[in-house]
């Protein structure tokens, strides 16, 4: 029997062994693309749009094409991949992570060319809906390294966080303070992200929600200047100084014990299937979730705290290992047609980063109101796809689906960016980290 | 004239391991020992060992989370291995001397599971627990299933080698014992239970070093509850604190190193004469 079962296991090896050749010769035009998994349309290396790419690329330029599609679990495995000398021509993290990377001069910013409007094929600069131009020009990417987060990474996907709920199980104002983390009335009814930062944020957002109240009564009374103010809820949601983080260590710790748990992924599922109540999530995750929860019969919400959330953007970047700029700028371009666009969106239920009247009709189809709907009521977007651009849709969206991928102007203003955590703050982070999660 | 014919020899045979022991395990040791005597900018240090043993705060190194998370995982892995090791010896031992003639049919029940997929596993455990209703109920309960999923996820390897060395046990050992007037009790004490020592060393050895860092099975099966020290490696690692998870990693085999010497794993003077009577 012994001999069995090691030939059996040899078996097994033999055939784990057997080394996969790859057909494509040295001389073959390759992109080497690597994502977020389950993050653009039909999934993963087998997407169709990637093949359209091969075709569409080969038409403009003659050239053939192939495009080597991989994907990564999150930005800090993709951060460890680059460290340890893995090569791609384009990659897709999030804005800290971008940061730190160019801060650490891991990136190639764009060429002047990219940014031609004149040049009808670049489909990115062309389409970029203006509040995302704005954002990625006007963040500069650290004191070292001032230039703006446009020189290095144009937009993919962004969005918010905020909390899925069950409106039949929670009272919505509960959910529009960060302290609904801690109140006793949820508890294990509650998740929350299981990483440091999206935590961490948590944590600040409970420690500084009276102070940001207060700035957010400022800024509407014009008591304060728009710029002031984002200066102000900037450096308050990214204090990382050691007496906050400690003081935030002590938030955290009973909202640990108030919570069903940390989840990265389960959280989906649990909310869709009742076991959650409340999950703070992503805001393209959540629609996902509204989505399923809807064919099962459930009608989830989402919120914002009215103090203030996180607000995230995920972009195209070339790592200095990129030796093909002029197919990797083309893949960004062919990316952000407004068809593919929305077939992304659609797809995986973030919202893209590009704007237009394309994408915006496409919305009136996805959320527009019927014509005798009493409900109907006007939502500006304007910010987003520019003047004049106000959708009619039925009530409810104000608070689903719709407000999740779109929020409005006013709530987009209370939101704010988290940027990276240097060397000590991110080994001050791991430890508090820990603290709290330990048992 | 002389000629030397190329002959085989049996050391050849010995060289894909050797190849595969220094490309995975010896090469990854001298890395992770670089990275834990290092700082970010690759010179010499001693500051993460240092790091590691001081303190947060006012809080003393032995009221650190760290330590606190190393004892933990200690814990669950010392329970999992007693648990595992009364289970598995008994089982071992009836499938040994039982009459059945297809001893390995009856041996094959326990390695099936190993043939799925161990996340599946363990998947498969978590939606049992939720179904009984003791998934991530209580923190009691969460200590429990983690046990239980080391127990269930590491069992095979603790039955098998066991199994192979009782089964090797020459009968005659036995016989002489009741010859000489000891009952069962007494033959199995003085007898089966020493002779079989290589392989409760080995499947001891098997199962807890896993148990101390498989944190797949506890991040699993307690919703992230259940913190072990390879989940603050993982986390260390993530989040690009590499010389940090790799002293945390080095100080963990120290330690594992100490324990298999203790226990006198390193033993190559085994009682039955000869090591490598174990399957593993």
């Amino acid at each position: 029997m012994k001999k069995r079962i090691s030939l059996l296991l040899c078996g097994a090896l033999a055939f784990t062994f057997v080394p996969t050749f790859n057909s494509c010769s040295p001389t073959k035009n390759v992109l080497r693309v690597a994502n977020c998994a389950e993050y653009i349309y039909g999934g993963d290396e087998d997407s169709e749009l990637l093949r359209d790419f091969e075709t569409w690329y080969e038409g403009k330029t003659g050239e053939k094409i192939q495009v080597e599609y991989s994907t990564y679990e999150d930005n800090e495995t993709l951060y460890n991949y680059l460290k340890m000398g893995d090569k791609f021509d384009l990659v897709c993290p999030s804005e800290y992570m971008i940061m730190k990377l160019a801060d650490e001069g891991r990136l190639l910013t764009y060429p002047k060319e990219f940014f031609d409007t004149a040049n009808a094929d670049n489909y990115y600069v062309n389409n970029v809906s203006p509040f995302i131009k704005e954002t990625f020009e006007s963040n500069i990417i650290s004191d070292r390294n001032p230039r703006a987060w446009s020189a290095y990474a144009a937009g993919y996907m962004w969005g918010t966080t905020g909390f899925v709920f069950n409106p039949e199980l929670v009272n919505p104002d509960d959910v529009r303070t960060w302290n609904v983390f801690i109140n006793p009335t949820y508890k294990n009814k509650l998740t929350a992200k299981n990483n440091v930062r999206d935590s961490y944020f948590v944590g600040l957002g409970m420690y500084y929600e009276q102070n940001i109240l207060t700035l957010n009564a400022q800024l509407s009374l014009g008591e304060i200047e728009l710029s002031a103010y984002k200066n102000e809820l900037s450096r308050l949601m990214n204090d990382t100084s050691q007496d906050t983080m400690a003081n935030v260590k002590e938030l955290l710790k009973p909202m640990k014990e108030n919570l069903y748990g940390f989840e990265t992924d389960e959280g989906k599922n649990d909310t869709i299937a009742g076991k959650v109540s409340i999950n703070y999530q992503w805001s393209g995750d959540a629609v996902y979730i509204m989505d399923e929860a809807e064919d099962a019969g459930t009608y989830l919400h989402y919120a914002i705290p009215d103090s203030v959330s996180n607000l995230w953007f995920d972009g195209w970047v070339m790592p200095t290992s990129c030796e093909n700029q002029s197919a990797a700028m083309a893949f960004v371009n062919f990316l952000s047609m407004p068809e593919n666009a929305v077939k992304n969106m659609n797809y995986i239920g973030y919202t893209s980063c590009v704007g237009g009247e394309t994408v915006f009709e496409e919305m009136i189809d996805w959320y527009g109101a019927e014509d005798d709907d009493e409900t109907a009521v006007e939502y500006d977007l304007s910010y987003f796809f520019g003047e004049g651009s106000i959708l009619i849709t039925p009530e409810g969206q104000l608070t689903r689906q719709l407000f999740a991928q779109y929020p409005d102007e006013k709530t987009i203003t209370r939101c704010v960016a988290m940027r990276y955590f240097n060397r000590d703050e991110n080994a001050r982070a791991n430890n508090m980290w820990n603290d709290v999660t330990f048992s | 004239m002389t000629f030397t014919k190329p002959r085989f020899s049996r050391k050849l045979l010995a060289i894909p391991y050797g190849l595969f022991l220094i490309i995975f395990v010896v090469l990854p040791l001298f890395i992770i020992g670089y990275y834990a005597f290092t700082d970010g900018y690759g010179n010499f240090t001693f500051d993460n060992l240092k790091n590691f043993f001081s303190g947060s705060g006012k809080d003393s190194f032995f009221q650190s989370s760290r330590f606190k998370t190393i004892t933990q995982s200690f814990a669950i892995s010392v329970v999992s291995t007693i648990l595992c090791l009364l289970i598995a010896y008994p089982v071992a031992y009836i499938i040994a001397n039982s009459k059945i003639k297809n001893k390995s049919g009856l041996l094959l029940l326990f390695i099936v599971p190993m043939w799925v997929n161990f996340v599946l596993r363990v998947n498969a455990l978590k939606e049992l627990l939720d179904w009984i209703g003791i998934y991530n109920v209580s923190k009691e309960w969460n200590l429990f299933n983690t046990v239980l999923g080391m127990v269930y996820d590491f069992l095979p390897f603790m039955i098998l080698p066991i199994y192979t060395t009782i089964i090797k046990i020459d009968k005659s050992y036995l016989e002489a014992a009741r010859d000489l007037g000891a009952n069962g009790a007494r033959a199995f004490v003085k007898v089966t239970l020493p002779l079989s020592k290589a392989g409760i060393v080995s499947g001891v050895s098997m199962v807890f070093l896993p148990s101390m860092t498989n944190y797949v099975i506890s991040n699993y099966l307690t919703y992230n509850h259940v913190k072990i020290i390879g989940a603050y490696i993982d986390e260390c690692f993530r989040n690009d604190l590499w010389n940090t998870g790799s002293v945390t990693a080095l100080l963990l085999l120290t330690l594992m190193f100490v324990i298999t010497w203790l226990t006198g794993g390193l033993d190559t003077e085994s009682e039955t004469g000869k090591r490598g009577t174990s399957l593993w």
